[in-house]
């Protein structure tokens, strides 16, 4: 018994130390290069999505569909145009210079960002669909410093974003089979900046990082009518590299002495992995119905390069998991008719680090207004992230306003 | 449908006009600058401009075209200059390199010593020391002809890295490990050092935090230990077991020190892989480069009475001293270490002198203070300081060569067989 006991804590001991051994490597969830929230981004769900605990592959609800599923076009009339805006504050906790040795922080910081998320317009006609769209569905935003004293002053700032425009072709094959593709073409910025003065100001050190992203990838996805009331759909987003234009300026500069700089530019690229997806969608009733998301990412074929080295990023694949249910209520005012949606979902989004494992658990809330060709839509995604040991915390609220003819 | 199609149009050309704006122009900058009462910061942020310092009242920007644009645009008067960072910088503009620019990475040296390894067979042999925190490996190269052989040889060995800042600390071993192999068999001196004992170079101990140092922030200095109480790093060269902790002047307790010492002697896998490498041969001298001071400093570090071997120690030090002067006319102030710097406790050449009786060398190298660069050296000072200091190595190699004296030649054993070489445990006398 006693030796049971022995090796049960001595088990326990080597099982600690391994986590605090293991626990040291890793930056954690925000590397220079991950995008506010969640390194899962496949699509850009509206307002109704987001509604939706972020289910989008069945959901022909609005022209966000054809970011994530462009088949979904054949479902929308003949005109449909929608334009959405966010608002987002997330939590960060460890990135770049903070709690990473340089400035410790013993709470997380939140960083709030507002923006102009999508705006797509699509056109049916007979069973061809063609969609364009613009997004922007990575923000590289970090909380900035600034340490302010007369002996010593420090400034990090990091900012950036990712912009997509889409091209999107559809085309339904009969009544229960729809096909779609889309052609994405990428631009974005990323920068860098960090200032100090140090020793009594005797120095000052300067840091600033540029780099100007393109590229381009192709989407594209499936949709079956399986019967009214049930629909399956595959989506996929093919794996992509992403370029970066990346310059660079170093500087040291001594008081009355000598100034020093270190320039330096290079190509870089981002392998971007390959994203799928399986949606499934089934009305309860006429005005209920339930969706789901299953989302494949397949991090561990991420490679980054800075300046022409790689960077170790020891990724895992990961999965999205989303569960959404919509019900439509309809009612009478001043002689028109309206329909009040009401949207709910929960979501599990794997973070792709190996160490520490992480995940989002989100939950969410919607409603909106529909009024003969127009509707506006309110989505509210709230969720907290386990394995950091850091409780980080994200909240998104999508307001999506459109026309259909 | 005829209003179908205007409505496209109109979405298509909003989406690529507004929204769809090219990455910025990839030209080069230029660097200008305006005074500072011209530009509020408030104004900086509007127009998203690039600061790079402010020096004097005036307002330094790394400016693109479109930057430049902007502030033409916005009235504010800016003059260029570019050329004023140009004497520092080398050859302005560069077209490309790395964030350290002519500074050797982690991947460029495990490639540059393996490439080294491949072109020089039989002079060359590369060793993996151990692995840092993070995985990356700990080279040694070992430079001598007949690499592949543990001969009879004097040993050096010359170390660099310590501590991530101090990148020219890199360079100084690595190029010389390069400029042997170079002219090996072109240089009378060089083929005899190399055919006359065996030289180490482990040109990176701290891999994790120089690339710290490199992508993140430019004055980390310990490794990447996460100390479990915010804080990060140990100083590895505070990490070694002889008079470890001796004091708190020498080092430091306090995990968020600069020379935090970490929870226990050779707690860091970085000094594990010095420590094993120097314990299993037989060093007769070493020197770890460091930066900055101009100093060639020797044991004790941790208290300022002399070490037994203080004159030989002395010797030697004027003697690379009066070397280095001789080839550009730096100074280089010599002494033990607690003497000449700081105190300091846990140090390698403490340990390397005090444990094994390795005559130990730490060398500050340019520039001499904070206003001439401190830790940063300009790519265009590492040639010059790697040629100050090549005659100040071969002179510590010839003198250990000179003062080596073989192993006896082992007798049979009983059983016929040759008995196996004794350990040599021979020691430059002073």
């Amino acid at each position: 018994m006693k030796i049971s006991v022995r090796l049960a804590v001595l088990v326990g001991l080597f099982l600690f130390c391994l986590g605090l051994a293991r626990a040291q490597l890793i930056i954690g969830q925000y590397e220079d290069e991950a995008p506010m929230q969640t390194w899962n981004i496949f699509g850009l769900p509206g307002a109704t999505e987001v509604g939706l605990a972020g289910t989008q592959f069945t959901l022909a609800s609005d022209t966000t569909a054809l970011f994530a599923n462009p088949a979904l076009m054949t479902r929308l009339p003949h005109l449909s145009a929608t334009v959405s805006g966010y608002y987002t504050s997330t939590d960060f906790y460890r990135y770049s210079l903070v709690n990473t040795g340089v400035i410790s922080s013993e709470a997380n910081l939140p960083l709030g960002v507002h923006a102009l998320e999508s705006a797509a317009v699509s056109i049916r006609f007979g069973s061809w669909a063609f969609g364009v769209g613009y997004g922007l569905p990575e923000v590289y935003d970090r909380p900035p410093v600034d340490i302010n004293y007369i002996t010593y002053e420090l400034t990090f700032d990091q900012s950036g974003s990712l912009n997509v425009l889409n091209f999107s072709l559809a085309r339904a094959f009969g009544r229960h089979v729809s096909a779609g593709f889309g052609f994405n073409m990428l631009s974005g910025r990323l920068t860098r900046s960090s200032f100090e003065k140090l020793s009594a100001g005797l120095e000052t050190i300067t840091n600033d990082i540029t780099q100007d992203f393109k590229g381009s990838y192709f989407n594209g996805g499936l949709f079956f009518d399986v019967v009214d009331s049930f629909h399956v759909s595959l989506v996929f987003r093919a794996p992509y590299i992403k370029k970066a234009d990346s310059r660079a300026v170093l500087s040291h500069i001594g008081l009355g002495g000598r100034t020093i700089v270190i320039q330096a530019a290079a190509r870089d690229e981002y392998r971007e992995p390959l994203a799928a997806g399986l949606g499934l969608s089934y009305g309860l009733q006429p005005n209920w119905h339930v969706v789901c998301d299953l989302s494949y990412f397949n991090w561990s074929k991420y490679k980054v390069t800075s300046f022409d080295e790689p960077l170790a990023r020891n990724f895992r694949d990961c999965l999205k998991v989303s569960l959404g249910m919509e019900y439509f209520a309809s009612f009478t005012f001043a002689g028109q008719e309206f329909t009040f949606p009401v949207r709910g979902g929960i979501a599990l989004d794997q973070q792709p680090m190996k160490d520490p494992r992480s995940a989002y658990f989100l939950y969410s809330l919607g409603a909106g207004l529909h009024w003969k060709h127009a509707f506006l839509d309110l989505g509210v995604l709230v969720g907290k992230e386990s394995g950091s040991g850091r409780s980080l915390a994200t909240k998104k609220a999508v307001l999506s306003l459109g026309v259909t003819i | 449908m005829k209003k179908i199609i205007p409505v496209f149009l109109l979405f298509l050309g909003l989406a690529l006009a507004v929204n769809f704006a090219p990455g910025q122009d990839p030209g080069l900058p230029t660097i200008v600058s305006v005074a500072k009462s011209d530009l509020r910061l408030e104004t900086a942020r509007l127009l998203d401009l690039d600061l790079l310092m402010e020096v004097q009242g005036r307002v330094y920007i790394v400016a693109a075209p479109v930057d430049l644009q902007k502030i033409r645009s916005a009235g504010i008067p800016f003059r260029l200059e570019t050329d004023l960072f140009a004497p520092s910088a080398g050859s302005l503009p560069r077209l490309q390199g790395d964030l350290n620019g002519d500074f050797h990475s982690y991947y460029e040296v495990e490639s540059e010593l393996k490439a080294l390894e491949t072109a020089h067979p039989g002079l060359a042999k590369v060793f993996v020391l151990g692995d840092s925190l993070e995985g990356r490996h700990i080279y040694a190269m070992k430079v001598s002809a007949n690499a592949q052989l543990d001969e009879d040889e004097a040993q050096v060995l010359f170390l660099g890295c310590h501590h991530a800042r101090e990148w020219i600390s890199v360079e100084v071993p690595f190029l010389f490990g390069k400029y042997l192999l170079d002219h090996y068999g072109s240089n009378p001196d060089v083929t005899r050092l190399m055919d006359s004992s065996e030289i180490w170079i482990v040109p990176l101990v701290n891999p994790d935090g120089l690339e710290y140092s490199i992508h993140s922030y430019r004055y980390w200095r310990k490794n990447r230990r996460e100390n479990g109480d915010g804080s990060w790093g140990v100083d590895l060269n505070r990490n070694y077991s002889y008079a470890w902790a001796w004091d708190n002047i020498g080092s430091s307790p306090t995990p968020d020190s600069d020379v935090y010492r970490g929870r226990s002697p050779f707690s860091e896998p970085e000094a594990q892989a010095v420590r094993d490498l120097i314990s299993n041969k037989n060093f007769q001298a070493l020197i770890s480069y460091h930066s900055y001071a101009q100093d060639i400093l020797y044991p004790w570090g941790y208290t300022t009475t002399h070490s037994p071997d203080d004159a030989r120690l002395r010797t030697l030090a004027a003697g690379m001293a009066q070397r280095i002067q001789a080839v550009n006319g730096r100074v280089y102030t010599f002494g033990a270490a607690a003497d000449t710097l700081y105190v300091t406790n846990g140090d390698l050449t403490d340990w390397a002198y005090g444990t094994h009786g390795v005559l130990a060398y730490t060398i500050e190298v340019p520039p001499m203070d904070a206003q001439n660069g401190g830790f940063f050296n300009a790519e265009a000072d590492i040639q010059p300081i790697f040629k100050e200091n090549l005659p100040a190595m071969t002179y510590l190699v010839d003198q250990c060569i000179a003062r080596f004296v073989p192993a006896a030649v082992p007798a049979n054993g009983q059983d016929g067989k040759p008995a196996p070489a004794p350990r040599p445990n021979i020691r430059v006398k002073g």
